[in-house]
């Protein structure tokens, strides 16, 4: 690769971890060569080998400001320091301490590794191209001084620049290989995590699969033989129906008892459902812990659903449930053949043994209204503990 | 309602066409189907130009949902009402459907006969409540504070509350207004209140209430 086709290679991968592990290094390196060009140039001060002071003076104000710029910006915005105006601005300023020595009519460099640093900081940031460009300004500043001065410094001179160019040389095959190897290893982790992605989606799909076949496909399988039986096949898939929102839903009902009333009576009528050809619409406004009261309320609450089941002759059946600081209401209503009350038959007792005689030992009350030909409404209320009672044994 | 009075126009927008394919044939013969679609964007389109006077909207839609066409038809189309219909029975979709505008939700399990009731009652500008959609907006209005700001205006008037109780209760309208000794048509106003101060409320604990299951 050539020097110029290297400015416009595409942006250098700036989100690989060894690239930003190097680029710290040489930023490192930058702070380090500093304090040397520092040290250096304190030194050809303090033996008074510079006629011009001022000058070494300035040049190690200029790379302190510099270093400070540089740390700055790997800081804040890493990215600028593979722009070419970077570049040459930091080549600048390394060229500047090779010069600097002869300005100030020094009898030797002090540049120490500074300039070096610039070639590091292109190589890393803009591959062999970068590197090689800032080793080929540095190394020609460096040389241009042969023609200069005595030979006691060409052997000095040579190797300044023979290391610029090896270490640009270097330093790129470094960042190349390491890029590589973190390319590989990215791509390994990219395709592992995608085939565990791969294997965790079979193996829902295959739960799925499972679960349906043991519900849905059966109850299909079911609705084909019973398809003379319009009610049963009401009752199987208003079954299917629930028993797929519990797991779509994630949470089937738990296999206890049930702690809250809603689930009570959310049960009760699911039973009643299953046992009775009958679907029951439940609404539920609020909730409440479920004790003994509420557990008797829930049971009587099921006993008129059974009831209607038994004597209404409807396929369909309401149940609302509401639950405030006053007490626990619920209405089971049905549009069936409804009877007298007051002529209850045998049959019937359920409604007086069960439903009344059972709220009543919690101080609760059932109300039934209903006629014949009108349906039939069981009102079941329940005073809660707080408002005056305590229904706790 | 005449017995000559024309067949209402309905408009079907499901994204299963399953499902259109069965209402369609449950309804055909009750209602004029003027078209349907199964995504918002041809929902729009197909209701800008055929104008129904019901829009039967399933709630889960592809491209924003059934709240995106009421949002996008509303405005600019007052006269077509839109009645919700949704496989799913959570709080959020029941309570988003009528906040968006819908002017009554059913489940999709929902008879014909009660489906053709429920167009004809929103055709003629009244609000279909289930016995579901009244169960959630009494929870919906016991989250908010006897005395709260504005309480008046935020809650339910006794009335109002003892109509959605019996709607809750499996009650029709005609059983409501014997039950309550009112005309069924003071029903429908009290029914049509509750859908004001639910779509309305935008202050106060019913949106915090919204908020909290996501509803916007």
């Amino acid at each position: 690769m050539t020097v110029n086709e290297s400015i416009n290679v595409s942006p250098w991968p700036r989100d690989v971890g060894a690239h930003v592990a190097l680029r710290r290094v040489v930023v490192g390196y930058r702070l380090v060569s500093a304090a040397w060009l520092a040290f250096l140039g304190a030194a050809v001060l303090w033996s008074g080998a510079a006629g011009r002071r001022g000058v070494v003076v300035a040049t190690i104000a200029v790379v302190a400001a510099w270093t400070a710029v540089t740390v700055a910006v790997a800081v804040r915005r890493p990215s600028a320091f593979s722009s070419p105006l970077w570049i040459a601005a930091d080549v600048a300023v390394a060229v500047w301490t090779v010069l600097a020595p002869e300005v100030a009519t020094s009898a030797g460099p002090f540049a120490g590794g500074y300039p070096f640093s610039a070639v590091a900081l292109a190589a890393v940031n803009r591959g062999f191209g970068g590197g090689l460009a800032a080793a080929l300004v540095l190394a020609g500043f460096a040389t241009r001084r042969l023609l200069l001065t005595d030979s006691t410094l060409v052997a000095a001179i040579n190797n300044a620049a023979l290391l610029y160019l090896l270490g640009a040389g270097v330093i790129a095959w470094g960042v190349q290989v390491l890029r590589d190897g973190e390319r590989q290893r990215l791509a390994v982790e990219a395709e592992l995590s995608r085939e565990r992605e791969e294997r965790r989606r079979a193996a829902e799909r295959a739960e799925t699969a499972a679960h349906l076949h043991d519900s849905v496909l059966q109850t299909l399988a079911l609705l084909q033989r019973r398809s003379a039986d319009p009610v049963e096949v009401v009752t199987l898939a208003r079954r299917q129906e629930r028993e797929l929102r519990e797991w779509l839903g994630g949470s089937p009902r738990s296999a206890g008892p049930a702690t809250a009333l809603r689930e009570a009576l959310e049960g009760a009528a699911a039973e009643v459902e299953r046992d009775h050809r009958l679907t029951v619409e439940v609404v539920v406004v609020g909730d409440a812990p479920l004790d003994d009261a509420l557990s008797a309320l829930a049971a009587a609450a099921k006993e008129a659903l059974v009831n209607a089941g038994k004597h209404a002759g409807v396929d369909k059946v309401s149940l609302y449930a509401e639950v405030d600081a006053s007490g626990a209401r619920v209405f089971v209503r049905d549009r069936g053949d409804g009877f007298d009350p007051a002529n209850a038959v045998v049959d019937r007792r359920g409604l007086r043994e069960s439903i009344v005689a059972r709220l009543d030992r919690h101080g609760g009350t059932a109300t039934i209204r209903s006629a014949p030909g009108a349906g039939t409404e069981v009102a079941l209320a329940l005073p809660l503990a707080g408002s005056g009672r305590d229904l706790r044994p | 309602m005449t017995a000559m009075r024309e067949r209402t126009k309905v408009f079907l927008v499901d994204d299963h066409g399953l499902f259109r394919a069965g209402i369609r044939s449950e309804l055909a013969s009750r209602v004029a189907i003027v078209g349907e679609a199964s995504d918002v964007e041809s929902a729009i389109a197909g209701i800008r130009a055929t104008v129904p006077a019901v829009v039967l909207l399933d709630v889960h839609l592809p491209g924003g949902g059934g709240k995106a066409v009421v949002e996008a038809i509303a405005p600019e189309l007052p006269d077509v009402r839109f009645l919700a219909l949704s496989a799913s029975d959570a709080a959020d979709d029941v309570i988003g459907a009528i906040r968006a505008g819908a002017r009554g939700y059913l489940t999709k399990t929902v008879s014909s006969d009660d489906l053709v009731g429920a167009i004809t009652r929103v055709a003629d500008g009244d609000a279909v409540f289930s016995p579901r959609l009244a169960g959630f907006v009494l929870d919906a209005f016991a989250a908010i504070p006897v005395g709260a700001l504005d309480s008046e205006l935020a809650q339910l008037t006794p009335r109002e509350r003892e109509v959605l109780q019996h709607v809750a209760r499996g009650y029709t309208y005609r059983e409501i207004a014997a039950a309550l000794f009112i005309s069924i048509k003071t029903v429908e106003t009290h029914v049509s209140a509750v859908l004001r101060k639910l779509q309305l409320d935008n202050r106060h604990q019913l949106s915090r209430w919204a908020a909290e299951r996501n509803i916007s």
